[in-house]
């Protein structure tokens, strides 16, 4: 017996030494041990799961991160200037790809991935196969070189108070007529206001993303030139400006998305779009009324503007395999499961179909975005001037909002829009 | 410092009974009351961060708004302390608002010196040019150059931008105490033998130490209330406390609660400063103005 | 001391120069480019920029504005306080408060307080029966609440250079109006005001430059909207610098404000030497 039991127990300890051994050698965490990298992020959720974690990557890999988390404008800035005065002070960044892929690439300040993501750098596990299509494309440039791994893939929904339109007894919109209808059918003046959406300057854009595409309208056109005023734009103009002043109130002008958010909460808004990512602080039952009446649904028309982040290296750094290393944990499959329990969307696969805790069927919008997932377009062109443009349409909404004529406003931005473009190409 | 006018009615012995309630009246409660319309508005704004950091989410949320906390919380206090290094971004704000207003009074005070004796008063243009041009546009240049030589450490450059805010103020300020000074006390002390330099230390600077007072102060408070600098520049290690409040309003939804206790923070200093200071930060804030 | 005042002028001057160069090229931080001399292409391109010339009207407006209320109530503010009363150096004391507070952290809580839906100012308002005004969210009433928020914060200031003016105020004119018989109202604007204007004129000057360059308040309340409402020059110029990357377009801007203000400041001044030699 004892004979049997010491040959069993030297067999699987054989066993358990081999597989641990062959492991270790598959992936070398340890490679870069000793250095030291910085890191820049936009502060987030993600974010914040990432400076709770932090030291797990730190004992992981031996390397030091000095972690830097910053309001996204700052973030952007700072990186800015770095770049500007030739420094060499961030070795992996937070890049919001919506609005600085193009400009970025441009000047040159990724470091392409493509060298990285091979045997020996880069972890097997990984499977960057496992994020979604439209996260993947997101990170390529227009050349198809990688410079960047995702991290989130938002997509705009549509959010509704699924229990008022119980009692009204409306269906979730699948067009904007039915859209309107729902709004006005709900709307209480002065109490309850059937819909509302970003006014701010700038942020705006992003929802006006909608029905620009809701009317076949587009930003720019296939060489490139700016598009906004064209009668397809016009016409969405009228009707993102028109819905506002009919069924938000007067302050919406200036609404990013927390007075939107902050107005559904306060239980005197019945429906509005924005990304999907804000619905974690919607179901939060300790800070929000409205918590469980929440509806989610894909936008009429099968619409889903959408917008990614991914984590980069400089092209600067002088510490690039170990900021790849970084990089890799930060947005690899077991990082990313965790993710959705805390409301990121996570823009890999396995988080949501396969994860233990069953996102799809737990967390209520997370199937809504699954499909929106399948029909979403990134909200905005790749070309450079992303800002330029958010910002000129973005006034030219703002001025439809109080009383301009939408052809005369978007005119002005077009014409904006098209110098910033031009001198972009310089 | 101010020179008491001899009120009218001081002259006059108050008579008994209705007269001295008429003194009351005019002297103490109407100036008392008009005073009071200026002064509420100014305390009203302050006892609204205070207590908006004290109430909970709910009642920072409730319409109709709380004017008194029922259930008084310490958790945005706490949270702040928690979440984020707020002691070290005080620090921050400390080291570089020290430090920029010693190295602004170690230049400032020998060059308004000269300015005040040699009477360069084309310089002082260029002051006003300083006061006038936009923050921005000192922040590249320097950012530049640090960068070239290589100076690494945030907060020192950002104590660097700072200084161009502290020695501009400390020079104006400081000139007019220097222009003040009767020329007679150093002719004596060069007749003695000392060296412009000496005199300078000797002579000079003892006497104007109200005015070094005053100006170091106003160039701490301006250094610590600054927000841009480090909002472009400031980084993990080196932010300063404005741009943490400002922070607050981040990806999640405005926290309020923690906004107000930072701002409280953020405001405490130097409003303690303020009432202990509060001569001197007077004189600070007047000084070139009664000159004329 | 000569190392001193060279410091200093290096200090000082070294930004300009670098500004006013940059100035002259169109340089911008993202081009993969590096940046060429253009001579004075910017500066024409300036003349022609609406949102640039809108941005300094709304600069010019805002500083008349917020001037004139500050100076208008702290002089009256020193009036009051230039009295014996019975409270007064706590009152003094008060009044420093919003002066060395820091802007942005007060600016943020007046967007607190101005919130239309849940502000307790539209809440003090519709006690008095004044409907939900919209504060920083129109376009029509965002520069009033900007001037607002400024003036609460320096008018102190003012108050203090007219007190410490008053101070030093010499007590015979007033015997002497009081012979006259004159009244207090006739006192203040024959004596008191004409003696005071030398201190507030320097207050007035340091009071107009600093509104000027008021950033972080408008940053912090509206980045300066709805739309481009309350974008003045210096939001404008972070805007291109920052959000644009345009340097060298932002430094010609900054090179013809400069240019725009001193000459207006030195104007000022000779008007005022020009004034004095008169009188």
């Amino acid at each position: 017996m004892p004979r049997i039991h010491l040959g069993l127990a030297v067999s699987l300890s054989l066993i358990v030494l081999s597989t641990s051994t062959s492991q270790a050698q598959r992936f070398n965490w340890k490679a870069q041990a000793g250095k030291t990298i910085s890191v820049s992020v936009v502060k987030s959720p993600w974010s914040d799961i990432l400076q709770d974690r932090l030291s797990e990557f730190e004992k992981l890999s031996g390397i030091d991160v000095n972690l830097s988390v910053l309001p996204e404008q700052q973030a952007r800035q700072k990186l800015a200037i770095d770049f500007a005065s030739g420094g060499r002070t961030v070795d992996v960044f937070d890049s919001s790809l919506s609005v600085e892929k193009a400009r970025f690439s441009q000047a040159g300040w990724y470091e392409p991935l493509g060298k990285y993501m091979v045997a020996g750098k880069m972890d097997p596990f990984y499977r960057f196969d496992d994020f979604f299509s439209s996260a993947r494309n997101a990170v390529k440039t227009a050349d198809g070189s990688i410079i960047g791994l995702p991290w989130k893939a938002d997509v705009q929904v549509l959010y509704y108070r699924k229990d008022l339109f119980a009692q009204a007894r409306l269906k979730v919109p699948t067009n904007l007529a039915t859209l309107e209808a729902a709004a006005a059918k709900l709307n209480v003046p002065g109490k309850m206001y059937g819909y509302a959406a970003r006014g701010l300057k700038n942020a705006n854009a992003y929802t006006f993303a909608f029905p620009l595409a809701a009317f076949k309208g587009s930003w720019v056109d296939a060489q490139g030139n700016a598009t906004v005023n064209t009668a397809q734009a016009v016409k969405a103009l009228d009707w993102y400006s028109g819905m506002l002043k009919k069924y938000a109130p007067p302050s919406v002008v200036s609404y990013n998305w927390s007075e939107v958010l902050g107005l559904f909460q306060q239980e005197q808004l019945a429906m509005f779009n924005d990304g999907i990512g804000f619905a974690v602080q919607l179901e939060d039952k300790a800070a929000s009324k409205v918590a469980g009446k929440v509806g989610y649904a894909v936008l009429p028309g099968r619409l889903a503007p959408a917008t990614f982040n991914a984590l980069a290296i400089s092209s600067r750094s002088a510490n690039k395999d170990a900021a790849f290393l970084f990089m890799q944990w930060a947005t690899n499959s077991a990082f990313d499961k965790n993710l959705v329990e805390k409301g990121v969307t996570s823009p890999r696969q396995s988080s949501w179909k396969t994860a233990s805790n069953r996102p799809l069927e737990t967390i209520p919008w997370a199937q809504t975005y699954f499909d929106a997932l399948k029909v979403a377009k990134p909200a905005f062109p790749e070309v450079p001037p992303i800002q330029e443009m958010r910002d000129t349409v973005g006034i030219a909404i703002v001025q439809a909002l109080q009383g301009t004529a939408s052809k005369t406003a978007l005119d002005q931005a077009n014409r904006d829009f098209q110098t910033a473009l031009d001198s972009a190409k310089q | 410092m101010t020179v008491t006018r001899p009120s009218p009615m001081a002259q006059v012995s108050p008579a008994p009974g209705a007269h001295k309630r008429n003194h009351l009246l005019r002297e103490h409660l109407l100036p008392l009351l008009v005073s009071s319309f200026f002064i509420i508005p100014i305390v009203f704004v302050f006892y609204w961060m205070i207590s908006m950091s004290f109430q909970t989410q709910v009642e920072i949320s409730a319409n109709p708004p709380t004017f008194w906390s029922a259930h008084p919380t310490t958790e945005w206090y706490s949270q702040l302390m928690r979440r984020m290094p707020f002691l070290h971004y005080a620090w921050n704000s400390l080291v570089v608002g020290v430090s920029a207003t010693g190295i602004g009074l170690a230049i400032g005070l020998p060059a308004a010196y000269a300015i005040a004796r040699w009477r360069l008063g084309g310089l002082g243009t260029l002051f006003l040019l300083t006061r006038i041009t936009p923050a921005i546009s000192f922040l590249i240049p320097w950012y530049i150059i640090a960068k070239r030589l290589d100076l690494g450490d945030s907060l020192l450059i950002i104590t660097l931008l700072h200084i161009t805010i502290t020695l501009p103020l400390i020079i104006w300020i400081m000139i007019g105490f220097f222009e003040a000074l009767p020329g007679d006390l150093e002719q004596a002390a060069t007749v003695d033998g000392c060296t412009p330099w000496q005199s300078f230390l000797l002579v000079a600077v003892p006497l104007v130490k109200p005015g070094i007072v005053a100006a170091a102060i106003l160039a701490f408070i301006q250094s610590w209330n600054n927000f841009l600098f480090a909002a472009v520049l400031g980084g993990p290690g080196s932010q300063t406390l404005p741009v943490t409040v400002y922070g607050m309003l981040s990806f999640e939804q405005a926290n309020w609660g923690p906004l107000a206790a930072a701002a409280t923070l953020v405001c405490l200093p130097v409003i303690i400063g303020t009432i202990f200071f509060q001569r001197q930060l007077v004189e600070g804030l007047t000084a070139g103005a009664l000159k004329g | 001391m000569l190392p001193a005042l060279l410091l200093t002028v290096v200090v000082i001057a070294f930004p300009l120069g670098y500004t006013l160069y940059q100035s002259f090229t169109n340089w911008v931080i993202t081009s993969p480019n590096p940046p060429k001399f253009i001579g004075l292409t910017n500066y024409l391109e300036l003349l022609r920029d609406q949102r640039a010339l809108q941005s300094l009207l709304r600069t010019v407006l805002i500083t008349i504005f917020s001037v004139s209320f500050q100076m208008v109530l702290g002089v009256a503010m020193a009036m009051v306080m230039n009295r014996h009363f019975f409270g007064r150096g706590l009152f003094r004391t008060l009044a420093l408060f919003p002066v060395v507070a820091t802007p942005v952290a007060i600016s943020l809580i007046f967007v607190t307080m101005m919130n239309p839906q849940t502000g307790v100012l539209n809440h003090l308002l519709s006690g008095v029966g004044v409907g939900p005004l919209q504060w920083i969210y129109s376009e029509k009433s965002v520069l009033p609440s900007l001037i607002l928020v400024d003036t609460w914060q320096w008018t102190p200031f003012v108050m203090l250079i007219a007190l410490a003016g008053l101070a030093t105020l010499p007590n015979e004119p007033y015997e002497a109006a009081k012979i006259d018989g004159a009244t207090p109202w006739q006192t203040f604007w024959a004596i008191t005001l004409p003696m005071l204007m030398p201190s507030l004129f320097v207050a007035l000057l340091f009071r107009a430059i600093d509104t000027l360059k008021l950033f972080d308040t408008i940053y912090a309340m509206t980045q300066g909207g709805p739309g481009t409402a309350s974008e003045t020059i210096n939001l404008y110029l972070y805007t291109l610098s920052f959000n644009y990357f345009r340097m060298g377009y932002a430094s010609s801007m900054v090179i013809a404000l400069l240019v725009l203000v001193l000459g207006i400041t030195l104007l000022l001044i000779r008007a005022r030497r020009f004034a004095e030699e008169r009188a």
